[in-house]
């Protein structure tokens, strides 16, 4: 009984500290960008991405995705082998995301045999065409905002934490209002305004299964609210820590991928 | 003839029929009209030539394979095209390979390849593969100007420091330009021509005999990206892609065009910079067989480089400007050549004699995505004010579905100044009227529309 009693005083303590912790918006925040975009040491997904636009017709591309955390929450290698449209089958696509400058991006077109790089000095610019930007993929780092509490909320059957987060630097949106989740402490949504309180865009995890014990969106959806359109990316097979080689993020496998790239 | 067609078709379908795996491709219907009619081409019989009226006419289907194993990759890529310019059908196997990595270090490509290095942005220099430039004129998609070569590739990656890679292609026999002017596409007006063919001084070209002898080499030494940039070095040893020497036999007073033998040495180093990318490239063209210059007949070894700078304006809208240059060397010599055929003291001419010791060539190019990218608008020109020529290329392409997408290209081809002076062509014996790239084209601009359905 006594023993009881100290556990559930610890299991108390220990979820005081914790709670104390994820009252630190920041912390809260960098903890959400971790688990959103860096979870595990690398992951490869089979991807379906597609894009419903305001009549309804849709546009859907395929692709294999391979990440690798050089360190957690700093510098990732992507890597994209396309699948579909056939017009874009087998085009490689090599992002190196640098946390200190701006990313390097390598895209390889078989029919032509050409390497490609990339300027990326926009990271706000559309990927493949989709409401998703370059950044929405690879996630923007927490350190580029200031962060604020706001306090909790509930996302369907899940309590959340929502914050406010506004940019250092003029950027692309004002401030976004963020809920993360209590017990996961992912993203739930994430609703983008400019200057004029207008709502831009809205991202929402629709689904999270987890996946070799992490937690995981793997349906993702990104709403322009003013195009009245949106973007949903599916993962499937996703797997992490299958432990790839630095050496595949390099021109020789963009021009022939390794066949766990693909 | 029916009989081998059944065949080699059955023999090229066999593989495909054995792995049975999904197939890929698409169906085109390409048309170009031309903007004014170019009288110049003629049928084999005479007549006015359906190229008259059109730079293109053609139904394709592409058909793509690929069929993977542990140890390789075989790729497969057919086009099967009825030309209604040229009134034929037609099969070209684009690609057949297979690649496979014998050992860590290396990777081989053996078959039938598109190659492709370099920085330029549709400007060559180290890349002496195979073009196909009036396809390109003619509005097909861009990736017909790269004409595939037959071919044994290595790729070397030494432990080797500074090193990145080495390339090594070798191509058993010569390869050249896909030259379709002649088969009534496109008609180039080039005067001093028409004066050989009109007295019948002008022989076939000779083709290139494939003989051990004349195996071409191309190399790549690519070293480690340092500070961003990435350079290499390049070599080639092989031939000029067009037939633009001339054996002369005085006897018979006939010229033969033949193409001449060529090594080309360069560099090129790319990376961001001004926010952007910037690249750079140099190559320097020998002429083996006109070392001092002096040979009339023979193109005078020249110099080349360029400077690209690519960047994007907005989320939506990219810029690329590209500047190239290419001097002939020992120009003096072709003028001094030109002095004493005036002078009566020399019997041919020197075709460089026609050109400026430099040729200066601005590209410009934007491109504006628009609806989620399913529309792409751009523009791309060249622009010599050295030549006095330009080529706009202005081109509309949309994404109706994910299978079918419709592309309108306008190809505008032209000369100014000196270069478009009607007065020339008929006061001058040798004038430099339309003796350019693309001033030569100048009758024969179009508008593409394109259809296409993929699968």
């Amino acid at each position: 009984m006594k023993l009881i009693k100290s556990l559930t005083l610890v299991a108390f303590v220990l979820s005081f500290i914790g709670s104390a912790v994820a009252q630190d918006a920041e912390a809260l925040m960098k903890e959400a960008h971790l688990n959103y975009n860096y979870a595990k040491d690398d992951g490869k997904a089979k991807v379906e991405m597609t894009l419903v636009s305001t009549k309804g017709s849709t546009k859907t591309k395929k692709f294999s995705m391979v990440r690798k955390d050089l360190k957690d929450g700093g510098d990732q290698l992507y890597f994209i082998y396309f699948k579909s449209p056939s017009d874009i089958k087998r085009m490689t696509f090599l992002v190196k995301k640098n946390v200190d400058s701006d990313d390097d991006r390598m895209l390889y077109v078989p029919a032509i045999d050409l390497v490609k790089k990339i300027a990326a000095s926009d990271k706000a610019s559309s990927f493949v065409g989709s409401d998703f930007s370059y950044e929405d993929v690879s996630g923007r780092l927490w350190t580029e905002d200031n962060h604020e509490l706001l306090g909790e909320e509930k996302v369907g059957e899940y309590a959340a934490f929502k914050i406010k987060s506004t940019p250092k630097q003029s950027d692309y949106f004002d401030y976004k209002i963020s809920l993360i989740s209590k017990k996961d402490k992912l993203p739930l949504r994430e609703e983008y305004y400019d200057s004029q309180n207008n709502l831009m865009r809205v991202f929402t995890a629709e689904k999270i299964e987890v996946v070799q014990d992490v937690p995981t969106i793997t349906i993702r959806k990104m709403e322009n609210i003013d195009k009245q359109q949106h973007t949903i990316i599916k993962f499937v097979s996703i797997k992490y820590d299958i432990g790839i080689q630095e050496k595949y993020f390099s021109e020789r496998y963009l021009k022939k991928p390794h066949i766990s790239l693909k | 003839m029916k009989k081998n067609t059944i065949k080699i078709v059955l023999f090229l379908f066999a593989p495909v029929l054995l792995f049975a795996q999904e197939w890929n491709g698409f169906v085109e219907f390409g048309l170009s009209p031309k903007f004014t009619e170019n009288k110049q081409i003629l049928s084999p019989l005479g007549q006015p030539g359906n190229g008259q009226y059109y730079a293109l006419g053609e139904q394709r289907l592409q058909l793509k394979f690929e069929h993977s194993s542990d140890k390789g990759e075989l790729f497969f890529k057919v086009d099967f095209v009825n030309d209604n310019v040229l009134e034929n059908s037609v099969l070209n196997i684009r690609e057949a390979y297979f690649t496979t990595t014998p050992a860590e270090w290396m990777d081989v490509k053996i078959g039938r390849q598109i190659q492709t290095w370099g920085v330029g942005d549709l400007m060559f220099i180290n890349d002496v593969f195979s073009k196909d430039w009036i396809s390109f004129f003619s509005g097909r998609q861009d990736e017909y100007l790269k004409a595939p070569s037959d071919a044994v590739r290595l790729s070397l990656f030494p432990e080797i420091p500074l090193f990145e890679a080495i390339d090594i292609s070798l191509m058993p026999y010569s390869h050249s330009d896909i030259n379709l002017m002649t088969e009534g596409r496109f008609a180039s007006v080039n005067p001093s021509m028409l004066q050989l063919i009109e007295n019948r001084w002008l022989m076939p070209t000779q083709a290139t005999s494939k003989e051990w002898k004349n195996v071409e080499v191309a190399a790549r030494f690519q070293m480690q990206t340092i500070k961003g940039f990435t350079t290499s070095l390049y070599a080639y040893k092989g031939r000029w892609n067009n037939p633009t020497a001339m054996s002369f036999d005085p006897q018979a007073f006939t010229f033969s065009p033949y193409f001449s033998e060529l090594q080309v040495y360069g560099a090129s180093s790319r990376g961001a910079a001004l926010g952007g990318i910037l690249s750079l490239e140099s190559g320097y063209y020998y002429s083996e067989e006109d070392k001092y210059g002096d040979n009339p007949l023979v193109p005078n070894s020249s110099l080349r480089y360029l400077a690209l700078y690519e960047r994007s304006l907005t989320t939506t809208l990219d810029l690329g400007v590209q500047y190239y240059g290419e001097q002939i060397q020992d120009f003096a010599m072709v003028e001094d050549n030109y002095k004493l055929l005036l002078a009566g003291n020399m019997q041919l001419m020197d075709g460089e004699a026609l050109k400026d010791e430099m040729r200066h060539l601005v590209t410009l190019r934007l491109t504006k995505k628009m609806m989620n990218e399913t529309l792409w608008l751009t523009w791309f020109s060249y622009f010599s004010p050295s030549d006095q020529d330009y080529f706009f290329r202005p081109r509309l392409s949309y994404e109706y579905s994910d299978q079918i997408r419709f592309v309108v290209t306008a190809n505008i081809l032209g000369a100014y100044g000196d270069n478009d002076d009607d007065k020339n062509l008929k006061d001058n014996i040798f004038p430099d009227y339309h003796n350019t790239m693309f001033g030569q084209f100048k009758d024969d601009s179009n508008i593409n529309f394109t259809a296409r359905y993929i699968f």
